[in-house]
C-alpha cells in the first residue's frame, strides 16, 4: 500500500537518544565528479570522486521534565570555552519511520554552525548545521 | 442565576500622554492679567480643555505669573496642577476643577500676574482623575492571546504555547462637547474622543475602565455592591463620526491595548468574621508576621 512520509514520521536521534522537539532536519548528500574527458570525446566523462554528507536541523530551546535540553547538548559541541577537539563528533541519525521499519541514515559529524535568538512572540529555537566525516554508518532511506 | 444587560455597564476614561514633558519658556509677554490668559510655544492638539496638567519652573524660580490665590497654600510655588482651558488661539486659561476648565469662563479662571523676566518652564500632562464616558451606548473589549506552534518531528498532533496577549475594541457614544452641566465634573464628553485620535504631539494613549457590572445595580442584596471591570491603557486607532439629519450624531473610536489587560472585581465577601461581643477584633502581631488590613470604605 503506497505510503507517504510527513513530519510525523521524521526523527532525529543523537547517538541513540530521541531528540525530543526538533522541528525540521535536512540531509544534502553530494558527489565530487572528476573530469576524465580527454582529446577525441565527443561527450564529457566523469568519474566519481569523493562523497560529502551534510545537513541542518531546528530545535526547539526546550528543557524536558528531566532537565535536559536537546538544543544544547548540540550546541555545546560548538559554543563552548575550550577549542574543538577531533574527538568532539556527534553520531547523528535521521530517520523516517512508519512505526516498524526505520529509514535511517546514520552519520558521525561535526557540528558547523550553530545560531540561537530570542525574539518577542517567538519560540526559542536554535538552528544547528553538521557536516559529515567519514562513510555513512546507516544508509536505509 | 442572572442576566445582565448592557444597560449596567459603563466606560471610564483617564486622559493620558506618551509624552513625558515639555520644555517651554514663558516670557512677560506671553501673560494676559487681565484676560486671565497666557500662552507658551506649544504645538496646536499638545494640550486640551480639560486636561490637568503640572508645569514646573525649570531653573527653580516661582512661577510668579500665578497668583497666590491660585495655590492651594495661598502662596507662589515652582510647581503645581491645574486643569486649562484652551481657547481658539491657543491661549490657556488654568482653573482648579475640571467642570470650570471645560466650560472655559474667563471669571472662574485662575488669576495670574505680571511677570518681569523670563520663566522656563517643564509642562507635564497628569490627569489622574478618571472619568465616565459620557453618553457612552456601545463598548466593545476583545483579548487576544498568541499561540506559537511548538509541534516537532514525531508528533501526531499540534503542539502550541501560550504567547503575548493583545487586546482591541471599541466604542460608540453620542457626540457631545460639553459633558451634561450635572454630570460635569465626572463626564468625559466623547468629542474628548476625536481629539485624542489626531493629538501628534503626546500620542492618543488614554487609560480605561470597561465595567461589566457597576455597583448598586443588582437585585440581589448580597452582592449589589459588586464591581467587575476590564483595566487598559489603550491608544485610539481610528476615531469617525457619522452625521446625517435622521440620526442623532454619534461617534466612534477603535482602540488597541498597550501593556497588561486585567480583569478585576470587587465583591463583597461571602464569609465575615463573627464575634460574640461588640467589641473591637484584636490582632495581635509578632515581629516576624506581616498582617495586611484595608479599610472597607476609602
Amino acid at each position: 500500500m503506497a505510503r507517504i512520509y510527513t513530519g510525523r514520521d521524521g526523527r532525529l536521534l543523537l547517538g541513540s537518544d530521541t531528540l525530543v522537539k526538533v522541528t525540521a532536519w535536512t540531509l544534502q548528500a553530494d558527489l565530487e565528479t572528476l573530469e576524465c574527458t580527454t582529446l577525441g570525446d565527443s561527450q564529457r566523462n566523469y568519474v566519481p570522486g569523493v562523497q560529502g554528507f551534510s545537513g541542518s536541523a531546528t530545535l526547539l530551546y526546550y528543557l524536558d521534565n528531566d532537565n535536559t535540553n536537546d538544543a544544547s547538548t548540540l550546541i555545546r559541541k560548538l559554543v563552548r570555552t575550550s577549542a574543538v577537539e577531533a574527538t568532539d563528533t556527534v553520531t547523528l541519525t535521521l530517520r523516517l519511520t512508519d512505526g516498524t521499519i526505520n529509514n535511517d541514515v546514520k552519520l558521525t559529524a561535526y557540528i558547523t554552525s550553530a545560531s540561537i535568538g530570542a525574539s518577542v512572540g517567538e519560540v526559542v529555537s536554535a538552528q544547528i548545521s553538521f557536516q559529515g566525516t567519514g562513510a555513512l554508518t546507516t544508509a536505509s532511506l | 442565576m442572572s442576566v445582565y444587560l448592557g444597560s449596567y455597564g459603563l466606560v471610564e476614561l483617564r486622559r493620558s500622554s506618551e509624552l513625558a514633558e515639555k520644555a517651554s519658556v514663558i516670557n512677560p509677554g506671553d501673560v494676559n492679567t487681565a484676560r486671565r490668559r497666557f500662552s507658551f510655544d506649544f504645538d496646536a492638539g499638545f494640550l486640551h480643555s480639560g486636561d490637568q496638567i503640572e508645569i514646573r519652573s525649570t531653573n527653580g524660580a516661582n512661577l510668579a505669573f500665578v497668583d497666590a490665590s491660585g495655590w492651594v497654600v495661598n502662596a507662589v510655588q515652582d510647581a503645581g496642577h491645574w486643569y486649562v482651558h484652551i481657547d481658539e488661539l491657543g491661549g490657556i486659561r488654568l482653573y482648579d476643577t475640571f467642570d470650570k476648565a471645560i466650560e472655559g469662563l474667563q471669571s472662574q479662571a485662575i488669576v495670574l500676574t505680571s511677570i518681569a523676566v523670563d520663566i522656563p518652564i517643564a509642562v507635564r500632562i497628569v490627569n489622574l482623575v478618571p472619568r465616565i464616558l459620557a453618553q457612552c451606548t456601545y463598548f466593545e473589549l476583545n483579548t487576544t492571546r498568541e499561540a506559537v506552534d511548538t509541534t516537532a518531528l514525531g508528533d501526531e498532533f499540534r503542539s502550541q504555547y501560550s504567547s503575548l496577549i493583545s487586546g482591541s475594541g471599541n466604542f460608540r457614544a453620542y457626540w457631545e462637547y460639553l459633558p451634561s452641566y450635572a454630570k460635569q465634573s465626572t463626564a468625559e464628553s466623547a468629542n474628548y474622543l476625536l481629539q485624542l485620535a489626531i493629538r501628534t504631539e503626546v500620542g492618543s494613549k488614554f487609560g480605561a475602565k470597561f465595567y461589566l457590572k457597576v455597583g448598586g445595580e443588582d437585585g440581589t442584596k448580597t452582592s449589589i455592591d459588586d464591581e467587575i471591570w476590564y483595566e487598559i491603557d489603550g491608544i485610539i486607532t481610528q476615531a469617525g463620526v457619522n452625521f446625517s439629519p435622521d440620526n442623532a450624531v454619534e461617534i466612534s473610536a477603535d482602540f488597541v491595548t498597550t501593556g497588561a489587560i486585567r480583569l478585576l472585581a470587587k465583591t463583597t465577601p461571602a464569609n465575615k468574621v463573627l464575634q460574640e461581643n461588640t467589641g473591637d477584633i484584636r490582632l495581635e502581631q509578632d515581629s516576624s508576621a506581616s498582617l495586611l488590613q484595608q479599610e472597607e470604605t476609602p
